[in-house]
């Protein structure tokens, strides 16, 4: 079966917005950011600003640690649940959707009460739901696969576009009405983005790739490397959150420089939709991730040098910005290297890692409680580390290619057929050893019947069952390779 | 995966349920104390409040009122609450973790913040009667202190003759 065969075909209907599919996701998108960042400006009016943040602490680390538990089991869950069901995927949104809308309207009653804390993580917790459960459901809708970061592209500008309309929407309606009114406002957008939701389509396109091959491709070294480094970015979104929101506080500053961070960080991710496509052309996506960390590494630095509103408003922008970047970065690596990723199942684990990492760095920022020099000089160094990391691995994979040539090829494919094989891999041992022979068949010279009957012993040894076969296949191999580097070095 | 299933699921919810128990619930006696301790630090709040030249007012911006919590054990998260609550009209209450919250910092003498008042409250020691340390800053060289001693019971507390006036100590230990 060859690799084209896996794929069915999807009608070919696109329009301005893209995939048919996917355009009905861009209303319950928008829908879904105005909703967000009405509830995050509502938290300048709650009680989050009356009590001391120690009080508070034991509470919000006690809801952190319940906003856990839901992703224990929604990486399971909630895959299956988009593949099988059919309608599964637009329930997830619409169940998300609905419960946020209903829970704002409680929460609007409830700003300066202590059910602040369990309906706003409620309401936490339904959009990180919202998220993966998007961001799972996105392939299956995009016909040509090739498509997919132009959707999630479109998808993010569409929520970041909404979400700065909706905090001036929400500084309007805070100059005349009180912070109750902006989830008031709110719930009403979750619950129109919860009846957007009913329009998106219940088919989705069918793939007869098997599990394995998605779930190969998914934990591919490129993208597990991506998604570390997403992670790292949530994470220190998450750690930026609590940690700059309690500075704020502590510091005495002003509701409205909160308001003035969530803007502005709103405002970041919408300019990075702009930004992300012109660094895709310039950079491969690996080195724009890397960039995408270190941008926020130096603003906290800046930040943790000196902290005041002014550096927390571009420490904020910058991660919106970088995030947005990133996201796009990460979208390309998968769909580089999973192209025939398609089920939500094999997208889940991976937005849920995202989604835990983000709660903990929140956790880190309420456990720790740093002098707020110290817990940005450590995001600082944190970052920095992960940039620092990637950069020399991106070095050291190019000086790979380029010092090490192509005569001692054969040399190093045998040296890792030999660690397979003291690591018990005997069938991928054998396999590598049998590449590293024709490729000094290729850079050097090994007689041709020797090969064969390397080829043949490999043949027999990988389907049978004997560890003497195989030590038989890489010794013989070893010896084609030692002696062919041999001649070639003469 | 399904066995993972049928065992995450019941756990999560198992852990929801005791959370919300834990959290909703407390015993009859936590309410009480919690009741008692509200009552005792709303009257002195008014009582300071009243006794200012910090009027509540109609505008929008209610006027500021920083509440330093004096004492290892603080103030628990309910009574904050609760009095955050009882003042929601008149005053914007706001417990503090820092001084910086409540004090201009670049001014000479660290003055309170304008339209505020910053109070600082002690904690409560209860024999008879209810008596608790509370201290007014306007800057670093106009510190007042008294020890209000109050009488009630439940939810129903009052203060007992005038404030006795007192050496401050909380706002002049480091915060």
């Amino acid at each position: 079966m060859t690799v084209k065969e896996f794929d069915r075909p999807y009608p070919a209907d696109r329009s301005v917005l893209g995939d048919r599919g996917a355009r009905s996701l861009l209303p319950v998108q928008a829908l879904h950011s105005a909703g967000e960042a009405l509830f995050a400006l509502s938290l300048v009016g709650s009680l989050f600003f009356n009590v001391s943040v120690d009080a508070a602490r034991p509470r919000i680390l006690f809801y952190l640690v319940l906003t856990m538990a839901p992703f224990a089991v929604l990486a399971p869950l909630i895959g299956p649940v988009i593949d099988r069901l059919r309608g599964g995927h637009r329930a997830v949104l619409l169940l998300s959707l609905g419960l946020r809308a209903v829970v704002a309207l409680l929460l609007a009653s409830q700003l300066k009460t202590l059910l602040l804390y369990p309906e706003a993580f409620v309401i936490v917790v339904a959009a990180k739901v919202y998220v993966v459960g998007r961001n799972s459901l996105v392939p299956s809708l995009v016909g040509d696969r090739d498509h997919l970061v132009v959707v999630n592209s479109r998808l993010a500008r569409t929520g970041a576009a909404s979400g700065v309309v909706a905090v001036l929407l929400g500084l309007a309606v805070l100059s005349v009405a009180d912070a109750s009114w902006l989830l008031r406002v709110g719930a009403m957008f979750y619950a129109l983005g919860a009846i957007s939701a009913l329009r998106i389509p219940g088919d989705q396109i069918e793939t007869k790739t098997p599990p394995i091959v998605e779930s190969t491709e998914m934990h591919g070294p490129g993208i597990q490397s991506a998604t570390i480094g997403m992670a790292g970015l949530r994470m220190a979104t998450g750690f930026v959150i609590f940690h700059v929101g309690f500075a704020l506080k502590t510091s005495g500053q002003p509701a409205w420089i909160v308001a003035g961070i969530a803007a502005t960080g709103a405002v970041g991710g919408f300019a990075g939709t702009f930004v992300a496509p012109w660094l895709h052309r310039r950079w491969h996506e690996q080195q724009v991730l890397t960039a995408s960390l270190i941008l926020p590494a130096v603003l906290a630095a800046l930040a943790a040098l000196r902290f005041h509103s002014s550096t927390a408003i571009a420490l904020a922008a910058s991660l919106g910005l970088a995030g947005s970047i990133g996201r796009r970065a990460f979208d390309s690596v998968i769909q580089t290297e999973a192209p025939h990723a398609r089920r939500g199942r094999a997208y889940a684990g991976l937005e849920t890692r995202l989604e835990i990492a983000w709660v903990i760095g929140s956790l880190v920022a309420v456990l720790a409680r740093l002098p707020n020099w110290l817990g940005l000089a450590i995001l600082t160094a944190s970052l920095g580390a992960l940039s620092l990391n990637r950069i020399f691995a991106a070095a050291a994979a190019a000086r790979v290619g380029t010092v090490a040539g192509a005569t001692t090829l054969p040399l190093r494919l045998m040296a890792t057929a030999e660690t397979l094989a003291a690591r018990g891999d005997r069938q991928q041992a054998m396999l590598v050893a049998l590449s590293a022979a024709e490729a000094a068949a290729v850079v050097g010279t090994v007689a041709p019947e020797r090969l064969v009957e390397l080829q043949q012993r490999s043949r027999d040894a990988v389907f049978g069952d004997d560890p003497s076969d195989a030590k038989a296949v890489l010794r013989l191999a070893h010896n084609l390779v030692a002696e062919s580097s041999e001649r070639t070095a003469r | 995966m399904a066995l993972r299933l049928r065992i995450c699921a019941p756990c999560v919810i198992a852990v929801f349920a005791l959370a919300s128990v834990l959290i909703g619930c407390g015993s009859d006696s936590e309410v009480q104390d919690t009741d008692r301790d509200v009552a005792i630090y709303r009257s002195i709040i008014a009582d300071v409040a009243g006794h200012s030249d910090l009027e509540p007012n109609d505008s929008e911006d209610l006027p500021l009122l920083f509440i330093e919590a004096f004492g290892a054990d603080g103030i628990g998260l309910e009574v904050q609450v609760e009095v955050v609550a009882s003042f929601i009209e008149q005053y914007e209450i706001r417990f503090i973790d820092d001084r910086e919250e409540a004090i201009e910092i670049d001014l000479p003498g660290l003055p309170v913040r304008p339209n505020s008042l910053f109070l600082g409250l002690g904690p409560i020691v209860l024999d008879r009667t209810a008596e608790v340390r509370s201290e007014r800053y306007l800057s670093t060289d106009a510190i007042s202190a008294y020890r209000y001693s109050l009488a009630g019971r439940g939810a129903s507390w009052s203060i007992v003759g005038a404030p006795e006036e007192i050496e401050p100590e909380g706002f002049v230990s480091a915060s």
